[in-house]
Formats: structure tokens, C-alpha cells, sequence
């Protein structure tokens, strides 16, 4: 069989090379019994094809111009090959166990393009998928066939080698011209006219599959995809149908991509889930090494973290630089910026939901990969094949070794270190049933010349049980319990001291899913989290210490909600998901509390009284958050959407920095500390271009922020147990408008985003009462990333990101003081800018090889971060020598490029 | 050098601590300080401050200093003359400050001043007039006693430093060691204190020669005045300091012919000590993540006939004790 046109040789021959594969594989491994008298050599290959389960490849007019006379009696193919094609220019190769690929030695030696491999398996299996279109499926029995001429379908649409549910897949219906997509546990329902349609499944990275169905009656249809015979899913994997820019109800959402996450360029090679984030439109940070992020002028602690069903109150690594996400893991990734769905609450800003993926039930992978500052390894498998897999990771750093060879002995006393580990086991119970017991540990070490230092941690386990009560009706429990503790040490001296604090809480939350008729999906659930917080307490800390030890009480808070969500599919054009969530907080005893002068907390001078509560509600709040989001679709690619939530938060973070702190406590609600509360609108249009190849869109929001607070000048926030009188109440607003640009395949691919984006608030007693922008108020906001992809394998990455420097507090003056030094007189606050931040990355990533029979592929990303060595401003402030006037001074955490190197090794 | 805050402050333990967190990032991450130049918005430049201090002892001392604000940039000191300063204690008596030029008025009170009493306990507070008939006044500050230093010792110690081609060096230091009660009394509670530091060293400007007579002159320097150096005795358990490090400087030439290190201890009153807190907040800023917004720093000065004219400056009241310790060239 012939193959011409298949060829296409690429320009990166440079790496690693596809060498002639001859250890014992299937197809090589057959034995031959043939005589052959003076054939040409094509001939003998079609005769062998004719017998035995194997294929070749070759352009004939590369094979040698020799007729072959042998005997072959049980021998090798290998063996028969090598004695056919031995003395000439050509050589062989396996492919995929039944495939020979034979071709000058020269050629095998090169690294083939994708497209070659591509096309090859479409070769290989186009007859298989011929065969398969033409194999016609029955649904239900003609005894069932209802009056009506309509059955329901449903079923599952899964990965045909590991068995795990596929997210988002799309099943079209050709002759209705409609379809639907599998939920989170990959199953699907459509209401069909009976009689035979054509079933058209899609899944990006997957093969297409395409068959002839017959539906009698109501019934079952699982169907198992195959992945795309080159990697695909290494670039292409996205858990939404391709036009879901313009389909999708929900507006202000981004899902992130892990393949492409992966390939963009890190600092220290750091895979980075929270970094790559600020690459998107409407989210900031407040500088380089930060924690936490900022969507839409929300507060860091606004944003909603969750690891499957359980909230991560840190995700940071290294104070900010890192985030504790190890993309190896992660099945899915999406923030919902602007309306978030019902399900979700507790939080203002945003929510990121982080899914991790169960291990594959069929076969073990071994993953693992080595870098500058910290390496990693993860292990995937059965436990009981088909039934039942787990999935570990573990990530370590060894900063130390950068540390010890820092000429400086206070750097060389210090000390960083960081590990994260999860495991996931989970067990199909049933058909009906899939049970998931997932553990997360992370903890970080920072110590500083043996003076002061940090430890701080989470631990989290969680239980999910997902169900399919009926073809239409899913469920999903889950049980989460997680602790949070931090640490802050200060070593030596009169005043070396200890301070702890603690969060911990138990959250059950069961979500059920119904689809009563195509078009409509109802979602319903319940929740409830049982908050636990240690805010602090401060002891001495060594034998010289003197300092007076102090603590607070335990604070408990109940925070539970029922919430009700349809989208319905009301006409082809216009879809709309309208939501209820009722939240209802109480602050729970035993606790004292404060009584103040007029019963307004303004400073510790007005406690007049105090209350002891030994136990039951101090204080409660409800909520009743309604949420809104509509689709309009003006044709097929072009839609509006908008969307209105009311969102409540009854836990903050307490910080008055540009960025939390590790020991920064979490404060609940109380009678004197309201929870926050916010509208958010927004309102969009998307439009996609060239077959959803390229995505456009414009959206505007406005988030009215009716309650907040802000800290009043030199606010003491640490174990103060009248932390309310530290705080000012006011209102907020934020408001912007997000543009964004992306192709998303192609040689060259990637995306351009800007965003404006104004956060403002005002607050009784800070800055005459006026409205002033918050410390993370950046208007603009441009970023911009670049793939380019000649290839599956070889991906370079450019990104550059440009933002307007956040706002801060200069001084309005200065005096000489009586002993003549100069003092600053600070006033208003955040009046002035810092300089603007722009920043250029780039990275070349080697990825993993084509030939899938090799067990151990290994790839590569080399990443220059900040290329040009740009000394962006994380802060401005003012110094003064001795005798000298004051100086203004810039703090850039990161003044130069940083290059640096993976290796990722698979063990498949 | 130490500086000691407010333990009870988050603040104070980055502001301690920063120093070093930067550097630990600065070998991780290549962090770096320039200097830069801004533009600043337009301020109040015609804001009065007013900086004043009565030293409890025999003659007490009181000194208060006018001048208005400058910008960042500015050197310029701006003083400011008033058509009076006066001195109130508590029962409204009232004595005149005299007018010392550019914005320094000042007046020795000797403990049998016919008519105006200065004790422990009680409280006194300044008057402002100034030319164009405003008239500011501060809140009434109390005389808080001062525990007396029990000794001031030195120690040699190591500290590594960094020279010019990148390699670091063991350089002497000298640290001096303060013990105190800090306490005045079983009776009392703890004291919040303060250290203001000073040096005396001789000057001979003429080579020896003994036909020559030498030129010898004494120079008193105030030290460590970008700093300052308060503690919240309150915080701690323990009623006394003992050898407890408050200054330490480099071995230099000053010490060639030895010289007086002056400490004085002063008491401070809880907004005294406030105010102080807030000053060294603001003026120690390192610009980290973690560290908190500046501020606008308490004041116990207001002007009496219209709030919106805002004023900046404390007025306080304080006990000193001074001891002074001769350190050789040996």
C-alpha cells in the first residue's frame, strides 16, 4: 500500500530523534512463512500485508530497485525485513504495533511532523473507521416505541483507554441540526424524534466519531472516544465545545487551557495556575512575588479558591512567588469573573474552581519533572483495573542550595522550603456510582538568618460521591474538612515572639442535576460550612523573651445556603440561566463581646461594657443572592449576553498591605463587622471568526460594593480582640471594560487581551470622606500571548504585559523634627501612582516525542522570564539619610531576567 | 543598630525584619532598591507644625519649634515666627517662651518659679499664636517619672559586612548596653521609654609638636537621629532591662582619641509613645509587600477656633535621666 504525499519533513531536526525502533513489538514480532521467487519488493510487502495483521508504509519510488528471492520459515518479520532491505539506503520502523514505516535511513533519522503522523493514522485507521461509521447502533426496542415518535436518549461519552468521563463533549444530532454537551461526569440526554439519525460525537484532542442510529424507544448509549492519533491534547485540550465563546450562557468566564498554561513561559519554570491567570482579561496583581490575585478591582480575599469542592484559604508558595497548584493534577480550570453561578457563594469578586482528575483506570503513568528551585513527581493507575484508580503527586522545593551560595551570611543562616502533595483514589461502586476520597497537603518554611520566619500550611480531605439516579437525574455530595495554620517567628531578643492563628472549617455540600426535557437543565443544592477560626495569639518565643503573651478566643461562624439554578434553552437563539442562592450566617458563641459608646466601635476608649455569650448565635445574616446570566445568539457566531448577581461574603481576610501576609488572620463576620455585599453586572458581546478558530469579545461590568470596609491609619490588626475598632465602613465600586483577541489554533496562535478597570471606595474618616482608589486600582491592563507552534512538538512563547502602576500614598510634606531629622507628613490616601509595569517573557518548549510505543518521553521548556531585565516598581517610598534631604526610592522584587530550564519525564 | 517598637504591632515586626526578608529575596530573586524621581501632587505647604517638649528637672526646660511644611524635595526648613508661644499647666497658669529666632522658642523654668510650678504628675500644655491671629493649642500632656539607668556598658561585637569587591569582612562594632528598672516604683506599673543618643570626642587639628600648643576642640554629636528608638515597657513581663543592647557603631576614627557616649532615657506618655510609634513607622518604610500603608500620624495640636485648619506636631512631657560612659581608645 502506498502513501505517497505523506511525507512532509519539518526544519526542526535539532533534538531528539526518532530512532529505529527494533526492540520486540508486536507486529515485528510476527512470523513469516513465505517462499518468494524474484518480486519486487512492494509486492512481497503487499503479499505479507495480505496474510498477517500488519501495514506498510513507503513511497515506491523510494524502495530499492531490487527483486527479492528468500525463504522465510517462521521468521521474524523483523528478521525478514532486515534480510530484504539489508545493503540498501532503507530502513524501517515501527508505528503504533501494526504499522511498518519504510523509508530512506536519512528520513527515519529526522523528527516527522505532525501532520505526518496525522495523516497516517487516518490511514491507519480509516478503513477501522469506515467499517465503524457504516455499523449501525439501535436504541430501545420497537415494543417501547411511544405514540409521541420521541425517546430519550442518555448515556456517557468517555476516554476509550482510561475510561474517565469526558467534560464537554459534544453530541450533534445531523439531521435535527441540534446537540448537547456532557456535563462534569460526562454523561449527556437528548429527547430524539425515533428513526434513524446521524450521531456525530466531538471532543477536541479525540477522534470524531460518527454513526448511523436507529432510535425505537427511550435507552442507553455510551459511547468511548479515542484520542487524535498525535498529541493534540498536549495544545488543544479544552473542556468547551468550540464555539462556547458565543454559545455559552455564562458571561465573564475564562477557562484555562493546562496545555497551554504549561507552555507559557514561568518564572524559574514554574508551572503556575495563579500567575497565568493575570494573562487574562479583568485579573491583576498588585505586583511581582504577591499572593493572591485581583479580578475586576476585587480584594485578594474576595476571590472564592476551590480544589474540587473544598476552599483553599492560600494557595501561595514562597510568600506569593508560586502558587500551590501542581498543574500535573488539574483536570479543568475556570474563574467565573463576573456572574458567578448559583452554586457558588461566600465571595464577591470571583470564583476559581479547580478540578483535579482522577487517575487513569486502566494503566500507570509515571510523571515527574525537574527544575531550577523545586521538582516533582506524579504516579496515576488502577487499583482495580476499570474500577477503581488512584492519583498521587508530590512537589518539593531545594531553594536552599541558591541560598547557600549567596555571599551574604544572612542569606546563607536563611532558609526556604515548600512541598505540596495530593492523592485522589476514586472507585466506580457501581454503574451508577463513583466514590472519590481526595488529601491535600501543603506547607511552606521561610526563615530569615536565624531571626524571624514563617511556617504556614493547609491540610484537606475531602469525600465526593457522584450518582446517576436515572437517565436523567445526577448527583453530586461532597464532604470537605481542611485546616489552615499559620506562624510567625521572631527569634531572638527581648521581644521575640510567636504567632499563631488558625482557620479551620467542615463543609458538606450536595448539588443534584436534572434535565427534565432537552433544553432545560435544573441544577439544586444545598450547602452549610462550619467555620472554625483561631484569630491569634502571641506568646514569647526562646528564653530571653519578655514579651507578655496574649490570645484570642476561638470565633465560629455557620454559613449555609440553598440555591436553585435553570438554564433553559428557551428558543435556538436565546438562552437563559437564572438562579436563587438564600445564604443565612450565624456567629456563634462562646465569645465576649464588646459594648461601646453609642454602640459605634471607634476606638478601644469608647468600650463601655462587654457581653459574654457561652454559646448559641451572637449575631446572624441572610442574603438572598439572585443570579442571572442570557445568551442571545444573533447568528451563528455572533452573541450577547448579560448578567446580574448579588453576591455576599462573611469571611474576610484582615491585611491592610499591598498583599496578605501568611499569619494574615481571617475574620468572620460579627454584630460589628457586616459582611460585604455587592451587585455585579455585566453585560457582552462575543463573536467568533473563521470556524471558532478566533474568539472576539467586549464586555463591560460594574460591581457595586454596598458594604466594605478599609483599615484607618496605623490599624493594629494582630490579636486585638477589638479588631472593629480598627476598621472604617464605606461603600465601593468597580467598573471596566475587557477586550479580548484569540486564535486558538494555527501556526501562530495565542491571544491579546486589555482591560480598563477602575476600584474605588469610600470610606467614612479615610480621605475626607471622598471616593479614592483601592491599592489595587489599575486602569489599564494589556497583555498580550504569542504561540508559535511549526509544530506539535516545538512551541515557542512569547507574553508581554503592561499595566498601570497601582496607587499609593506619598507623603504631602515634610518637617524638620526637634532633633533634626525630617518626618513625613502622609495624608491622602493612595493620590499618587507608581510607575507603570510592563514586562516581557519568552519560552521554548521541546515536548514529548511522537512515537507513542516509547515508554519513557521526556520534553523540555526553557523560559527567559522578564527578557529585557525590566525593574518594575512593587512599591515607592521615601528615605532619609543622616544630614541629607528625603529620597524617593523604588522596590523592584524582580530586576532582572531569570532563565531557567524543566525536564518533564513521562514513564508511561 | 536596634530599634525597638511596639511589640503588639504586626507593622513593627516587618519594619524590623524587612531588612532582611528583601535580602533573602534578593538573592532568590534578584530584588534591587534605585532611586527615583516623582512628582508630587500639590500640598498643604502652609500647614503649621508645631514640635514642642518640656524636660522635667531642675531648671526644667521647655523648647518649642514652629516652621511649616516643605515638599519631599524641598531643603529648605521653613521656620516660622509666632506672636506667642505660651506654656499652660493644668490649673491655667501661664508662662511666656522666649523667642530664640527662626521658629525656636524656648525657656529654662527653675523649680521656684514664682508662679508657675513644674511637677511629676501634673499636666501642661502649649498655646500658639501666630501673626495672622490663629491660635492653636495642644492637649494637656502628663509628667510622667523616668526609672534612672543603672549602668551602660559596652560590648565588642562582629558584624558582617559586605565590601566593595562583593566579599564580606568581620567588622568590630560597639555595642552599647543599657540596665534599667523600668519601673519607678514596687507601686508603679512599667514605663514607655525612649533613648535619644549623643557623643562627645576631642578634635586636635594640629599635628603633635611640642613647641606648638596644640588645638584641641570638643564635638557633640546627636546620633542615630533618623531613627527612633522607643519602647512599650508595658508589653513585657519583666520590670527591668538588663544589659539590654541600644546602639551599636561602627569602630571609627571617632574613637581614636576617645570620647563621651551620652544616654538619655525619657519617659514617654501612652500618646507620646503613639506618636512616636507612628513617626517611626513612617519614617522607616522599606516599601515591601507586606508592610503596612503610611499614615497620617496622631497630633495633639489643633487650632482652637476652626478644626479645618489642620496642624501638625505633638507637644510632650518628659522626665530625662542622662548617663554618660568614657570609651577609651583601648
Amino acid at each position: 500500500m502506498k502513501a505517497s504525499d505523506l511525507f512532509r519533513w519539518v526544519a526542526f531536526g535539532c533534538s531528539l530523534l526518532l530512532s529505529v525502533f527494533l526492540s520486540a513489538q508486536a507486529a515485528l514480532d510476527l512470523r513469516i512463512n513465505a517462499t518468494i521467487q524474484d518480486q519486487p519488493i512492494d509486492k512481497v510487502l503487499e503479499a505479507i500485508e495480505g496474510r498477517h495483521p500488519v501495514r506498510f508504509f513507503f513511497q515506491a519510488d523510494e524502495l530499492p530497485n531490487r527483486k527479492v528471492t528468500a525463504t522465510f520459515a517462521d521468521t521474524r518479520l523483523e528478521d525478514a525485513l532486515k534480510e530484504m532491505l539489508s545493503g540498501t539506503p532503507v530502513s524501517f520502523f515501527l508505528y503504533r504495533d501494526q504499522a511498518v514505516i519504510i523509508a530512506p535511513e536519512w528520513m527515519i533519522n529526522e523528527v516527522f511532523s505532525a501532520n505526518y503522523y496525522k495523516a497516517l493514522e487516518e490511514s491507519i485507521s480509516g478503513s477501522e473507521t469506515q467499517q465503524e461509521e457504516n455499523k449501525e447502533i439501535t436504541i430501545g426496542d420497537i415494543a417501547q416505541l411511544r405514540p409521541s415518535g420521541k425517546a430519550t436518549v442518555t448515556g456517557t461519552v468517555v476516554d476509550a483507554e482510561s475510561g474517565e468521563p469526558i467534560i464537554g463533549a459534544t453530541i450533534l444530532w445531523t439531521e435535527l441540526g441540534s446537540g448537547t454537551a456532557t456535563d462534569a461526569d460526562g454523561s449527556f440526554s437528548a429527547e430524539l424524534p425515533t428513526g434513524k439519525l446521524e450521531m456525530k460525537v466531538q471532543y477536541v484532542g479525540y477522534q470524531d466519531m460518527i454513526r448511523q442510529v436507529t432510535v425505537l424507544s427511550d435507552g442507553e448509549l455510551n459511547v468511548k472516544l479515542n484520542t487524535e492519533a498525535v498529541n493534540l491534547q498536549e495544545i488543544l485540550v479544552r473542556a468547551d465545545a468550540p464555539d462556547d465563546n458565543v454559545e455559552s450562557a455564562q458571561i465573564g468566564v475564562a477557562r484555562l487551557d493546562m496545555q497551554e498554561i504549561k507552555k507559557l513561559p514561568a518564572l524559574l519554570g514554574e508551572v503556575d495556575v495563579v500567575n497565568s491567570l493575570l494573562l487574562y482579561p479583568g485579573v491583576s496583581s498588585v505586583g511581582e512575588g504577591a499572593s493572591g490575585f485581583n479580578v475586576r478591582g476585587g480584594e485578594v480575599d474576595q476571590n472564592l479558591i476551590l480544589q474540587d469542592d473544598g476552599f483553599i484559604f492560600n494557595v501561595s508558595h514562597a510568600l506569593g512567588f508560586f502558587s500551590t497548584f501542581n498543574a500535573d493534577l488539574i483536570s479543568n480550570v475556570e474563574l467565573y469573573k463576573g456572574n458567578i453561578p448559583a452554586q457558588f457563594g461566600g465571595r464577591l469578586s470571583s470564583v476559581l474552581d479547580v478540578e483535579m482528575r482522577d487517575g487513569d483506570y486502566e494503566d500507570f503513568h509515571l510523571k515527574g519533572s525537574i527544575g531550577a528551585i523545586s521538582s516533582k513527581i506524579s504516579l496515576e493507575g488502577p487499583v482495580i483495573k476499570g474500577t477503581s484508580s488512584f492519583i498521587g503527586g508530590f512537589r518539593s522545593s531545594y531553594t536552599d542550595w541558591i541560598l547557600k551560595r549567596i555571599q551574604v551570611p544572612e542569606v546563607q543562616k536563611s532558609s526556604a522550603f515548600f512541598y505540596d502533595a495530593n492523592f485522589r483514589y476514586s472507585h466506580r461502586l457501581n454503574d451508577k456510582n463513583t466514590l472519590t476520597l481526595a488529601a491535600y497537603s501543603a506547607q511552606d518554611e521561610f526563615s530569615y538568618n536565624e531571626e524571624f520566619g514563617f511556617e504556614y500550611g493547609t491540610q484537606m480531605g475531602q469525600l465526593i460521591l457522584r450518582s446517576i439516579f436515572n437517565d436523567n437525574f445526577y448527583s453530586r455530595f461532597s464532604f470537605t474538612a481542611s485546616k489552615y495554620k499559620s506562624s510567625q517567628f521572631d527569634f531572638g531578643g527581648l521581644n521575640a515572639s510567636r504567632l499563631d492563628n488558625e482557620l479551620g472549617y467542615f463543609k458538606f455540600k450536595e448539588q443534584i442535576t436534572l434535565t427534565p426535557k432537552e433544553g432545560l437543565k435544573l441544577d439544586a443544592g444545598i450547602s452549610s460550612v462550619l467555620y472554625q477560626v483561631d484569630p491569634g495569639s502571641r506568646s514569647p518565643y526562646g528564653a530571653e523573651s519578655q514579651l507578655v503573651a496574649s490570645s484570642l478566643e476561638e470565633e465560629k461562624g455557620l454559613e449555609s445556603a440553598v440555591f436553585a439554578n435553570a438554564e433553559w434553552e428557551i428558543s435556538p437563539a436565546l438562552l437563559v440561566s437564572a438562579g436563587l442562592r438564600f445564604g443565612l450566617y450565624h456567629y456563634l458563641g462562646p465569645q465576649t463581646v464588646f459594648e461601646y459608646q453609642n454602640g459605634v466601635p471607634t476606638n478601644a476608649a469608647a468600650i463601655i461594657d462587654s457581653t459574654r455569650y457561652e454559646g448559641g448565635t451572637i449575631a446572624s445574616y441572610s442574603s438572598l443572592e439572585p443570579r442571572i446570566s442570557m445568551r442571545y445568539r444573533l447568528n451563528a457566531s455572533l452573541s450577547v449576553k448579560a448578567g446580574y448577581s448579588r453576591t455576599s461574603q462573611f469571611i474576610n481576610q484582615i491585611f491592610n498591605s499591598a498583599s496578605p501576609t501568611p499569619t494574615s488572620q481571617w475574620q468572620l463576620s460579627t454584630n460589628y463587622i457586616q459582611p460585604n455585599r455587592s451587585h455585579n453586572f455585566s453585560v457582552g458581546v462575543f463573536k467568533n471568526l473563521n470556524d471558532n478558530i478566533w474568539e472576539t469579545s467586549a464586555e463591560v461590568f460594574y460591581r457595586d460594593i454596598d458594604q466594605l470596609y478599609d483599615y484607618k491609619d496605623f490599624a493594629q490588626l494582630t490579636v486585638n480582640d477589638h479588631l472593629e475598632t480598627e476598621l472604617r465602613n464605606g461603600v465601593g465600586r468597580a467598573y471596566g471594560l475587557e477586550l479580548s483577541v484569540k486564535k486558538k489554533e494555527g501556526t501562530v496562535n495565542g491571544w491579546v487581551s486589555y482591560t480598563y478597570s477602575r476600584s474605588e471606595r469610600q470610606i467614612e474618616g479615610i480621605n475626607k470622606g471622598d471616593w479614592y482608589p483601592s491599592n489595587f486600582d489599575v486602569p489599564h491592563n494589556l497583555s498580550l500571548v504569542v504561540n508559535i507552534q511549526p509544530n506539535q512538538r516545538n512551541t515557542l512563547t512569547f507574553n508581554f504585559n503592561y499595566s498601570k502602576g497601582r496607587p499609593a500614598t506619598f507623603p504631602l510634606g515634610n518637617f524638620e523634627s526637634l532633633r533634626g531629622s525630617v518626618i513625613p507628613i502622609y495624608s491622602e490616601r493612595n493620590q499618587i501612582r507608581i510607575p507603570d509595569y510592563h514586562r516581557m517573557d519568552v519560552a521554548y518548549t521541546l515536548g514529548k516525542g511522537y512515537n507513542k510505543t516509547k515508554k519513557i518521553k521526556t520534553s523540555w521548556t526553557i523560559s527567559v522570564y522578564n527578557v529585557y531585565g525590566r525593574k518594575n516598581a512593587f512599591s515607592v517610598f521615601f528615605t532619609q539619610a543622616a544630614f541629607q534631604g528625603v529620597q524617593a526610592n523604588k522596590l523592584s522584587i524582580l530586576g532582572s531576567a531569570f532563565p531557567s530550564v524543566t525536564l518533564n519525564i513521562e514513564l508511561l | 543598630m536596634y530599634k525597638l517598637k511596639d511589640t503588639k504591632r504586626s507593622v513593627s515586626f516587618f519594619r524590623w525584619k524587612v531588612g532582611g526578608m528583601l535580602m533573602v529575596l534578593l538573592a532568590m530573586m534578584a530584588s534591587c532598591l534605585d532611586a527615583i524621581d516623582l512628582e508630587t501632587p500639590p500640598n498643604n505647604e502652609e500647614s503649621l507644625v508645631i514640635q514642642g517638649k518640656l524636660v522635667i528637672s531642675d531648671p526644667s526646660i521647655v523648647e518649642v519649634k514652629l516652621s511649616r511644611l516643605f515638599t519631599f524635595t524641598a531643603e529648605g526648613k521653613r521656620p516660622v515666627n509666632a506672636q506667642s508661644v505660651i506654656l499652660f499647666d493644668e490649673d491655667n497658669n501661664s508662662i511666656d517662651l522666649e523667642d530664640q529666632g527662626l521658629g525656636n522658642y524656648y525657656l529654662r523654668i527653675p523649680a521656684d518659679e514664682p508662679g508657675f510650678q513644674i511637677d511629676l504628675g501634673k499636666s501642661y500644655s502649649i498655646q500658639v499664636k501666630t501673626f495672622d491671629g490663629r491660635t492653636f493649642q495642644s492637649n494637656f500632656e502628663k509628667a510622667e517619672p523616668v526609672p534612672r539607668i543603672e549602668s551602660v556598658d559596652l560590648a565588642i561585637v562582629e558584624r558582617e559586612q559586605i565590601n566593595a569587591a562583593g566579599t564580606t569582612n568581620l567588622v568590630d562594632y560597639l555595642q552599647y548596653q543599657v540596665s534599667t528598672p523600668l519601673r519607678t516604683s514596687e507601686a508603679a506599673g512599667n514605663t514607655r521609654l525612649g533613648w535619644e543618643f549623643q557623643h562627645t570626642f576631642k578634635v586636635s587639628d594640629t599635628p603633635i609638636d611640642r613647641d606648638v600648643e596644640q588645638k584641641i576642640c570638643y564635638v557633640t554629636e546627636n546620633l542615630n537621629v533618623t531613627d527612633i528608638s522607643v519602647i512599650d515597657a508595658e508589653a513585657l513581663t519583666a520590670d527591668r532591662l538588663e544589659n539590654y543592647a541600644v546602639y551599636e557603631a561602627m569602630i571609627s576614627r571617632f574613637y581614636g582619641e576617645g570620647l563621651y557616649f551620652s544616654l538619655v532615657q525619657e519617659s514617654l506618655s501612652e500618646t507620646a509613645y503613639e506618636y512616636f510609634s507612628q513617626v517611626a513607622e513612617n519614617t522607616g518604610r522599606t516599601g515591601n509587600m507586606f508592610e503596612a500603608p503610611p499614615g497620617k500620624v496622631i497630633t495633639n495640636i489643633r487650632n482652637i477656633n476652626d478644626e479645618t485648619d489642620e496642624a501638625f506636631g505633638f507637644f510632650y512631657v518628659t522626665q530625662q535621666d542622662t548617663m554618660r560612659r568614657y570609651v577609651s581608645p583601648e
